[in-house]
């Protein structure tokens, strides 16, 4: 079909315009773009979860822990490169996700928030008491990533995080235009409905979760080279509720609104440099302000202001 | 050649109170079949049992002699059993084309890795998916407003999206809960129309609950009458109408003055 090419070349364009920004701009700032790509990784596997399949998590940031541990530990340890670890790292967050979902497909809303908040808990319990393996509460030391016995340079890795990332969003594009997307969107909007037309109400609550989990483990795993260094600190409810923040300023169950609102929201920190300490609290009047003024956010403001193309998909955003 | 549904003394209660009590009928296949019975006669109760979204107490459904009572509801679906809702129950924040591309979504083999991939098996499958949306869409006169959200459009509207849903995968069985309540009477009588066409041509057995006696005496071949979830008579709708237990249970004599 010509849509999926336009796709494509559309995330192609993307991949190339990040690769050269990044080439140009100094190494900070590249640093600080490839934070956001993470982030952009795990806000989308987010709301593939929350948005569409309508499944609430706050251990979002475990799934990423998951990914960031397992993927360093298979480098250093079974000597994996990482462009093999980090797949694996998620492969490993998507397996821990699936047997997190098999219970938790039977719970909704608050049952199922406090649930994945008691698995957050006890993933930072054993971050801390297997310290022989995780290095507990001073943290890891990941593996210094290398390419054919070259280890990468800060832009290698820059590459390396922007070609994960765009693909993952091509990923998740596909993977909303299709039955498996639309099926996603049917058991959030009628389970009774969904289950007469031959959906399995289980299986796809059970499949979005494990998928989500894989994003994390991706956003994890990456984030772990990039930083250089795995601080359990990084894997708590804040940035379980930071990540949540991204998409519903972004807009729910709007893979645009997953990237523009975890692009924006990465920027924060720095723009608020000068006055460092309120930067929580400014947050949270964002993610009041959007829930308050634009509960549907970034994503549906942005299709009211644009006229209406000819679409012939359907693909609405929101 | 066994029947296309069968119902063996089906039993359904909630807490204390027999829904569907010790009913029993069969479906020839191809057939239309009319359910008709007082309000709380249990009609809609008997689709949700057939359909697997409430268990039964004892008792047996069979379809095409296999048994799918005990199945659960998707799986039931997926061997050929379609539903209409009374209330509609749309994909409220979807268009109208994607709620029938759900529906159309169960012929469907691609998997995740496919879809995801966009490889030309998920591609192909889009494609017919696409195709056979656009045909129900358009068998039902809904053409023009496919790329509307469904959560604003007109009950009647609706009410025939809910029905080009749940034909577009071709069912064997289709269970019809009201199809035409809330629809201008020429916008039943075309909807109506074209459900027995799509049915004729994909030899789709048809069990409709509907409270409108001039539909359902034009549309079913036979008809079956449930009282507190018991059957209390069966027969062609010329029989049903003259038939004094019915009259006296269900249609009043005004009702009966109303065909005349």
């Amino acid at each position: 079909m010509q849509t999926s090419k336009r796709v494509l070349l559309r995330c192609a364009v993307a991949a190339c315009a990040l690769l050269a920004i990044g080439a140009g701009a100094g190494s900070y700032p590249a640093y600080l773009i490839s934070l956001a790509m993470v982030n952009v990784i795990a806000a989308v596997g987010l709301n593939l979860l929350v948005g569409n399949s309508g499944q609430i998590s706050l251990c979002h940031s475990s799934f990423m822990a998951v990914g960031a541990y397992s993927s360093s530990l298979l480098a250093s340890t079974v000597g994996l490169p990482f462009w093999a670890s980090i797949p694996a790292g998620a492969l490993v967050a998507a397996i821990v996700g699936a047997l997190l979902g098999l219970p938790a497909r039977r719970l909704s809303g608050i049952y199922l928030a406090l649930a994945t908040l008691g698995f957050l808990q006890i993933v930072q319990i054993i971050i801390e008491e297997f310290s022989d393996i995780t290095g507990g509460v001073r943290g890891l030391n990941t593996a210094k990533p290398a390419l054919l016995g070259t280890p990468l340079t800060s832009y290698g890795i820059y590459c390396a995080v922007t070609v994960v990332c765009v693909a993952a969003v091509w990923l998740a594009i596909n993977i909303k235009r299709s039955r498996i997307g639309r099926e996603f969107d049917a058991v959030r909007l009628s389970p009774h409905a969904a289950q007469a037309l031959g959906i399995s109400v289980a299986r796809v609550k059970l499949t979005a979760f494990s998928l989500s989990a894989g994003y994390a483990g991706l956003a994890g795993g990456l984030f772990a080279i990039l930083v250089g260094f795995i601080d359990p600190n990084e894997f708590g409810i804040g940035s379980s509720l930071k990540q949540l923040t991204y998409i519903v300023v972004g807009g729910l169950g709007s893979i645009g609104g997953s990237v523009v609102g975890a692009a924006l929201l990465s920027g924060l920190p720095e723009l608020l440099r000068p006055i460092k300490e309120y930067t929580d609290f400014a947050a949270a009047l964002i993610l009041l302000a959007a829930l308050l003024f634009m509960p549907h956010g970034l994503a549906a403001a942005w299709h009211r202001v644009t006229p209406k193309r000819g679409k012939t998909t359907g693909d609405v955003p929101a | 050649m066994s029947p296309c549904l069968e119902l063996v003394d089906v039993c359904v209660g909630f807490g204390g109170v027999r829904a569907v009590d010790k009913l029993g009928f069969s479906v020839a296949a191809g057939q239309v079949r009319g359910l008709i019975g007082p309000n709380g006669a249990g009609k809609t109760t008997v689709i949700n049992a057939i359909t697997g979204v409430v268990p039964l107490l004892s008792g047996d459904i069979l379809l095409d002699g296999e048994r799918i009572s005990g199945l659960p509801a998707h799986v039931i679906s997926r061997k050929g059993v379609g539903r209409t809702f009374q209330h509609v129950e749309a994909f409220g924040e979807l268009t109208v084309l994607e709620n029938v591309l759900i529906g159309a979504g169960r012929a469907s083999s691609a998997g995740l890795l496919s879809c995801a991939l966009a490889l030309p098996r998920a591609r192909r499958a889009e494609k017919t998916m696409r195709s056979q949306a656009l045909a129900a869409l358009e068998a039902f006169g809904l053409l023009h407003v496919l790329d509307e959200r469904t959560s604003g459009l007109p009950f009647g509207l609706l009410k025939r999206m809910d029905l080009a849903r749940s034909m577009v995968a071709s069912p064997k069985l289709l269970l019809m809960d009201e199809p035409t309540s809330g629809m201008s009477e020429s916008e039943a009588d075309s909807a109506i129309a074209a459900a027995r066409l799509l049915a004729t041509m994909h030899g789709t057995t048809l069990l409709v609950v509907e409270h409108n006696m001039r539909v359902m005496m034009s549309l079913a071949q036979h008809i079956t009458v449930v009282q507190f979830g018991s059957l209390i008579a069966e027969g062609t709708p010329a029989q049903i109408q003259a038939n004094p237990t019915v009259i006296d249970a269900y249609l009043g004599e005004e009702a009966v003055d109303a065909f005349h």
